[in-house]
């Protein structure tokens, strides 16, 4: 059954790869029909007939992907004023001259296939197309209503650039170009998606990428055999090295500068068209609890603000699993002056504590899943009855106890704490499993789970790179740059694992000239001369 | 198969191993029999559960790992 | 063999929270009274005389296990016995630490819990661990290190400020004479912790700095040496000697002492967390030895499928090995020492190592 399909699969793609060998008829009017066969005479397919001197010819675009300026500045009236060729012709030989003299856009391209031209249309260039020839100009005009460029709304910082990606992939990658002017950034362009043919960049910094993982972007993004991919993540999951984790294994980001950051480590970045969300492989764990403001400020302050995010997310992970535990088993360990608050005000409520903690836990997962779908005006409604109705109310009726109200509360907060959405939403399900493992087995089972979890994640790798390095394999390093920061004075090493091409970022660490004395370099201004003023 | 032949010699050494040792603690031969059969002796309902979940995997994981690499085996022949 | 590699920082820590695992669970050389610690420091330099011996026979087989290596220099079918009842020792000891450590949280913590399903829910751990193979091990373990480390540390901090240590109740040093602290040394802590590190001979194949193998494998015993005996000292001096060696887990007992600014107490929960670390680990590593070199020896292609029947081997015997937690102590640190730990450990590596300097003799061995 199974290879009787899979020979029928293999019949179709012969059948495809031969059709798009046809080429493009040298009559208009046939060539025209075709067209117009082809897209279903859909009516935004626009096709504009024109005479070029003698000639007979047409352009054929899009309507709302091409922007309109050039298309009437740059390539029809051109196209119109052309004057007559000193001698006539075969359609072959004048094609190309006429748009060498009047075509006044940037880039054209010839092509004798049907269907790499059709696929030009569609795709959002002009297409001119002349009678007697089968060759055809392929001039790119593409514009069209787009988002502008705005602020990253996902990962906000307060300070550094403020520019976010936008849908569009050309943008996206001069948004990158602006950052490094080096003629080392290459990008490498494919289609993928049989059906929507999207355009899909990887870019990296030749020199300093890790062939190996190149390599392996490469190969995987050709294998990704899908009928439509319409944000990175289709490709994400398509790529990742492991697809049974609750934890991403690949990056996300609408910065530029944290992709910049990333390729300068050696890292690879895969552009999706159509979406703001720029992919970097491979990534690491530590690196969803950096942002890209710990670069921009002290580096005191950066790792102070780190450590707070792993706290933030063992909170997230732990925090009524432990609560669970310590209120269901393990009551000696709390505080006898706690122990009496804790224990009055669960007296009233009628649930084991494991019930009542999933019960607000899932009562807040809704509140917020509301809250993401729905229109900004009705927020405030639901933002109300959340607050009275679930807090107060839930908690006077005797339902819940306060104490778990600020235990959910706390977590509540925590999640949107962490710098990644990606691994804050990891710790949002994992949650669910050590408040299951605390209520049946208390700190025992937390403390397995919590074993599981590290073994877990020692064992996934994202593009070959352990995933828990440079802590697991430790890298001393490389270490200035996990859960610490040190100042990027000792930051002069690239991850050893993938940015081993060009392992030192600068010779002497990033800094700036020691041959001058970091004092007071003006040697009037010694101690003593200034200090009375 | 043989995975099952080997994890059944490595208990039967095993076990002789802790029964000598049960001999050598100066127990008679009733006793130490006795010691090694209390996991199955002594537990209650719940473990009962358990232990068969855990000794019917002990003979379905090896079975089916082997149901596996043969139907792998037949694949390319086809 | 695996097809892995581990570094020399991996190695470290991997011995390092081996020798931890369970030995600081139990009351360990409390023979010697208030010398203990003293016997702690003396097993660990017999570990390292015991260790030359074992890196003497490495030397001069460095690219095979020792269940290859023992064929070699024995003959193959004696030597694949010997190799094959040395796997059984090694199981047989991961039962004895999922006992141990089973006992130790149903009596302090779980009193109504099954020890069965307490067992049984370390044991799919560590079974879900091992299907990942060494490397994942050794990485977990660096990660737990620096756990282990950092709860280690804060308790030393919360009982030395807690004022209960009482450096006199470690006098008077040698008070039953120097042949008393000697006799729990060769009866007991050579063996226990430090000679069991004998598994690791079937992990240096896999280590990919040869030259480092000595200073690693010496430093992390000193390291491990020097906080049990470290251990120990602040066990006597919180508890005295009598509460120590009445206690089932001085160490527990000890925690259970802090009583900081009227909040810290019962910290023993925390401290839990350690002792699962230790005896995670201790557990994976012999399971793993036992079944890599099952699978060597039986030439089981694919090593993963013998863990989880081998699990549940280990498992079952845990429950089996004795009646009680003071008969299966009792069989610990005193029968098996002699009847067993004795021969496997020393006796035998010995013979082995005298006897493979006959047939190497002419073959050089790589300098040591």
């Amino acid at each position: 059954m199974k290879s009787f399909f899979k020979r029928r699969k293999t019949a179709v793609r012969a059948k495809q790869s031969s059709g798009s060998e046809d080429l493009i008829p040298s009559s208009l009017s046939a060539n025209l029909d075709t067209i117009r066969q082809k897209t279903g005479y859909s009516p935004d397919i626009i096709i504009r007939t024109l005479s070029i001197g003698h000639y007979k010819a047409a352009v054929v675009y899009t309507d709302g992907l091409i922007d309109s300026v050039p298309i009437q500045e740059s390539l029809l009236e051109p196209l119109l004023k052309h004057e007559a060729l000193p001698k006539p012709l075969p359609p072959d030989e004048a094609l190309p001259i006429i748009a060498r003299q009047s075509i006044a856009l940037g880039s054209i391209q010839f092509t004798k296939k049907y269907e790499e031209a059709i696929l030009a249309v569609v795709g959002g260039d002009a297409v001119l197309f002349m009678d007697g020839t089968s060759t055809a100009v392929i001039t790119d005009v593409k514009g069209g209503e787009r988002r502008s460029i705005q602020e990253a709304s996902t990962q906000v910082s307060v300070r550094g650039p403020k520019e976010g990606f936008t849908e569009s992939m050309a943008t996206n990658i001069a948004l990158i170009r602006r950052m490094i002017h080096n003629p080392n950034v290459w990008v490498e362009t494919m289609k993928v998606g049989k059906q929507t043919k999207t355009d899909v960049a990887v870019m990296y910094i030749n020199g300093l990428v890790s062939e190996e993982v190149l390599g392996e972007v490469r190969r995987r993004l050709k294998k990704i055999n899908m009928d439509g991919v319409l944000e990175s993540g289709y490709v994400e999951q398509l790529i990742e090295d492991e697809t049974f984790t609750p934890f991403p294994t690949i990056i996300n980001t609408e910065r530029p500068d944290i992709v910049t950051a990333n390729l300068l480590e050696g890292r690879v970045a895969i552009i999706v068209n159509g979406t703001p969300f720029v992919l970097l492989a491979p990534a690491v764990f530590v690196q969803f609890f950096q942002s890209a403001e710990d670069y921009y400020s002290r580096f005191d302050i950066a790792t102070a603000i780190r450590m707070l995010r792993v706290l933030v997310f063992l909170i997230s992970l732990i925090g009524p699993a432990v609560y669970i535990a310590a209120t269901t088993f393990h009551q000696e360990m709390i505080p006898t002056g706690l122990l009496i608050i804790v224990a009055a005000q669960r007296d009233n409520v009628p649930f084991p504590a494991f019930v009542e903690a999933l019960i607000m836990e899932i009562t807040f997962e809704i509140l917020r899943e509301a809250g993401v779908r729905m229109p900004k005006a009705i927020g405030s409604t639901v933002s109300i009855v959340g607050a009275l109705v679930i807090g107060q109310a839930a908690v006077q009726a005797g339902i819940v106890s306060p104490a778990m109200v600020i235990i959910v509360s706390i977590t509540a907060i925590t999640s949107f704490a962490t710098p990644s959405y990606s691994i804050a939403m990891s710790a949002r399900l994992l949650r669910f499993l050590f408040m299951g493992a605390a209520a049946s087995f208390g700190f025992y089972g937390v403390a397995l789970i919590f074993m599981a979890m590290i073994v877990h994640l020692c064992s996934l790798r994202s593009f070959g790179v352990p995933y828990m390095s440079p802590l697991a394999p430790f890298i001393a390093k490389n270490v200035g740059d996990t859960f610490i920061r040190l100042p990027l004075l000792f930051s002069k090493n690239r991850p050893r694992l993938f940015g081993h091409s060009n392992p030192t970022r600068s010779e002497r660490g990033q800094e700036y000239d020691h041959s001058v004395p970091k004092g007071m370099v003006n040697k009037k201004t010694v101690e003593g001369e200034t200090n009375e003023t | 198969m043989k995975i099952i032949g080997i994890a059944l010699l490595i208990s039967l050494f095993l076990f002789a191993l802790i029964f000598g040792m049960d001999l050598l603690l100066k127990f008679d031969v009733k006793t130490s029999i006795a010691a090694i059969l209390t996991p199955i002796q002594i537990i209650g309902p719940v473990e009962i559960g358990l232990l068969t979940i855990f000794i019917f995997f002990f003979f379905a994981l090896p079975l089916f790992h082997e149901y596996k690499k043969k139907k792998n085996k037949k694949k390319p022949a086809e | 063999m695996e097809k892995a590699k581990i570094s020399a920082f991996q190695l470290f820590v991997m011995i390092a929270l081996f020798e931890f695992g369970s030995a600081i669970l139990i009351p360990l050389a409390i023979g010697a009274k208030q010398d203990a610690w003293l016997s702690i420091v003396m097993g660990m330099v017999g570990g390292f005389l015991l260790f030359f011996i074992y890196y003497r026979l490495y030397l001069y087989y460095p690219d095979m296990l020792p269940t290859g290596y023992v064929q070699k220099i024995i003959g193959r079918i004696p030597g694949k016995m010997l190799a094959f009842l040395y796997m059984i020792y090694f199981i047989y000891l991961a039962s004895r630490d999922l006992r141990d450590f089973g006992a130790m949280l149903v009596t302090s913590t779980y009193p109504d819990s099954p020890l069965f399903v307490v067992n049984a829910l370390l044991m799919l751990l560590v079974i879900y661990t091992l299907r990942f193979g060494i490397e994942v091990l050794a990485r977990t373990g660096e990660l737990l290190f620096f756990l282990f480390l950092l709860i280690t540390v804060s308790a030393l901090v919360l009982i030395s400020s807690s004022g209960l240590i009482d450096f006199r109740q470690l006098q008077p040093v040698l008070e039953n004479g120097f042949y008393a602290v000697f006799k729990t040394v060769y009866m007991e802590t050579l063996y226990v912790p430090f000679g069991e590190a004998i598994v690791f001979t079937m992990i240096f194949p896999y280590l990919n700095e040869r030259k480092k193998l000595k200073r690693v494998y010496i430093s992390a015993m000193t390291l491990s040496g020097l906080s049990l005996a470290f251990a120990m000292i602040i066990n006597v001096s919180v508890l005295g000697v009598d509460l120590t060696s009445r206690s089932q887990f001085p160490i527990l007992s000890t925690i259970q002492m802090i009583e900081l600014a009227e909040f810290l107490e019962r910290l023993d929960v925390y401290f839990l967390l350690v002792l699962i670390i230790g005896i995670f680990f201790k557990l994976s590593l012999y399971f793993y030895v036992a079944a890599s070199g099952i699978a060597d020896l039986f030439q089981v292609k694919e090593p993963s499928q013998l863990i989880y029947p081998m699990g549940i081997i280990i498992l079952l015997s845990s429950i089996s090995i004795a009646g009680s937690y003071a008969e299966h102590i009792e069989e610990g640190l005193k029968l098996a020492t002699i009847y067993v730990q004795l021969p496997v450990q020393v006796v035998i590596p010995a013979v082995l190592l005298i006897i493979a300097f006959f047939k190497n003799k002419k073959t050089k061995a790589l300098p040591a």
